[in-house]
């Protein structure tokens, strides 16, 4: 066998654990962006200053921040302000409040892209705002949504590799690290890049799946 | 018959041996050196031609200029550090101008292997992996090294046994840890740090109690760290390893030229006091001779 296909089988292991805490780290923050991030579209969307102006506020800090400054903080930072994180939950914490404030983003726009007119029938035949977005709105914004919600969550796998900056192994932590202690590089990248790819690959077909569902 | 050949076969021998050693003992002893004679190889060709260079007449070199007090970018943005003069020393005695290259780690050893640099790592400890290695060519030894821990000196650990039930961390690829794995098999956990300003940080902010690392590096670490002087080193160093430089694989050439090269440095004290300059110390330069480099 190859020399460099023998040394990735050695550590292979260690690579298929990175590749679990990726998924993890991955699962975990789509999980809990999803629905906070639905709550901070609805809100910015709302026409409660004291609901939209905290929301706005939010989605602009985090938007703004880049992530791999946000999980330096929330690792490296909190604990002088006396909050010790684990490495774990440093970079699901990061990644979730960095996640929120971009998949909020997507949302609103399948919710802003239904054409104004729609809202206004719906009050002309007497429907309730709520009562609206829940069975005028929301199914015909949710098909908008399906692209950028993939994609995001695609860019939420990839940027799981950031994590390893705060001392969480996952794939690309992994495969630097054993890049570094046997000096062989492209066939650990090239693992790491296959996996990564099939994750992906993974997603892009829920994403068709779940626009053959919801296509009319 | 064979026995009695046999003992008279010895018996010749001896006699053979008692008056070759009564000639030794007689004769003057043979000069190898002349007195004032240079310690150095100094037949070589100045200036080397070297066949395979990335770029012709230039000696390419890839740091990452983030491992003070190798290596690192001064005030004035001019890499400096007894690695980064050892290169230029190289580059100076081959009769080569020389062009740095600065990259992160991560694309350093796959930027050699792809033929973008002649020469690169700035110490690369020996392991039986880097040995055997297709991408790179290593380099006889510049230094010798071993593995100590940094604590906080209000941990209370002032032993390897005393890391029982601690968090301990090293660098990420690191291969000190290894040498320290029966040590500190009774650690709670253990965390794979990025690089060891964020081992300092993480030990300060009490998110690990032990680091893992070199002895070279330790002491001038600690001491340019925020918060260093709460920091101590415990022992005793474990794992003596030998590290050298990283040479191009298409360049066997210049690994001869290097190789000769670092052995002069080391007849003539010239590297060690690059060391002792920046790093406060030679000793684990001198250690080489322990081990036959």
């Amino acid at each position: 066998m190859d020399a460099s296909v023998a040394m990735v089988l050695r550590y292979a292991p260690q690579i298929w654990d990175g590749f679990l805490l990726t998924i993890f780290l991955s699962a975990v923050t789509i999980a809990v962006s999803t629905p906070f991030g639905f709550l901070v579209a609805l809100a910015r969307e709302s026409r409660q200053p004291l609901l939209n102006w905290p929301a706005a506020v939010f989605v602009n800090v985090f938007r703004a921040l880049p992530l791999l400054v946000i999980l330096y903080f929330s690792f490296y930072g909190l604990p002088q302000l006396g909050f010790p994180l684990s490495p774990v939950t440093a970079a699901l914490l990061g990644m979730i409040l960095s996640s929120i404030a971009f998949m909020s983003e997507d949302m609103r726009s399948g919710l802003v892209g239904i054409d104004p007119g729609q809202y206004q029938a719906a009050a002309v035949l007497g429907l309730t705002r709520r009562h609206t977005i829940v069975r005028i709105i929301l199914p015909q914004a949710l098909r908008i949504m399906v692209a950028p919600y993939i994609t995001r969550a695609i860019i939420i796998v990839k940027g799981t590799s950031l994590a390893s900056i705060v001392a969480v192994s996952e794939l690309t932590g992994t495969i630097s690290g054993l890049v570094s202690m046997t000096y062989s590089a492209f066939n650990f990248l090239l693992v790491g890049a296959a996996l990564y790819l099939l994750l992906n690959a993974l997603l892009a077909a829920l994403q068709g799946y779940i626009e053959r569902r919801l296509s009319w | 018959m064979g026995k009695l050949t046999t003992l008279i076969a010895a018996a010749a021998l001896a006699g053979m041996a008692s008056i070759q050693s009564a000639q030794a003992e007689s004769a003057a002893p043979l000069k190898l050196i002349e007195d004032g004679q240079p310690l150095q190889t100094t037949a070589f060709p100045k200036p080397w031609p070297m066949a395979h260079l990335v770029k012709p007449g230039t000696l390419t070199v890839g740091i990452t200029a983030k491992t003070p007090p190798g290596s690192f970018t001064a005030t004035n943005g001019e890499f400096d550090g007894s690695r980064v003069l050892l290169f230029k020393k190289f580059a100076d005695d081959l009769g080569l101008k020389i062009e740095f290259v600065r990259l992160d780690w991560p694309g350093i050893m796959p930027g050699l292997a792809a033929n973008k640099f002649d020469i690169a790592c700035e110490s690369a400890n020996w392991t039986n992996e880097r040995l055997v290695s297709k991408d790179f060519l290593l380099s006889r030894p510049i230094i010798a090294n071993a593995t100590i821990a940094v604590v906080r000196k209000d941990s209370g650990i002032k032993s390897w046994a005393d890391t029982a039930g601690k968090r301990i961390g090293s660098v990420k690829g690191e291969i000190f840890l290894k040498s320290v794995e029966a040590e500190v098999k009774g650690a709670a956990g253990m965390l794979e740090m990025p690089g060891r300003p964020e081992g300092m940080l993480a030990l300060n902010n009490g998110q690990l109690d032990v680091f893992i690392m070199d002895l070279v590096a330790a002491r001038p670490l600690i001491a340019s760290s925020t918060g260093g002087e709460n920091l101590e080193i415990i022992g005793p160093a474990k794992g003596l390893s030998v590290a050298g430089v990283c040479v191009n694989k298409n360049a066997p050439d210049l690994l001869q030229a290097v190789n000769l090269l670092i052995t002069n440095y080391r007849v003539d004290g010239s590297f060690a006091e690059l060391e002792r300059k920046y790093y406060g110390s030679d000793e684990h330069v001198k250690l080489l001779s322990v081990l036959g480099y």
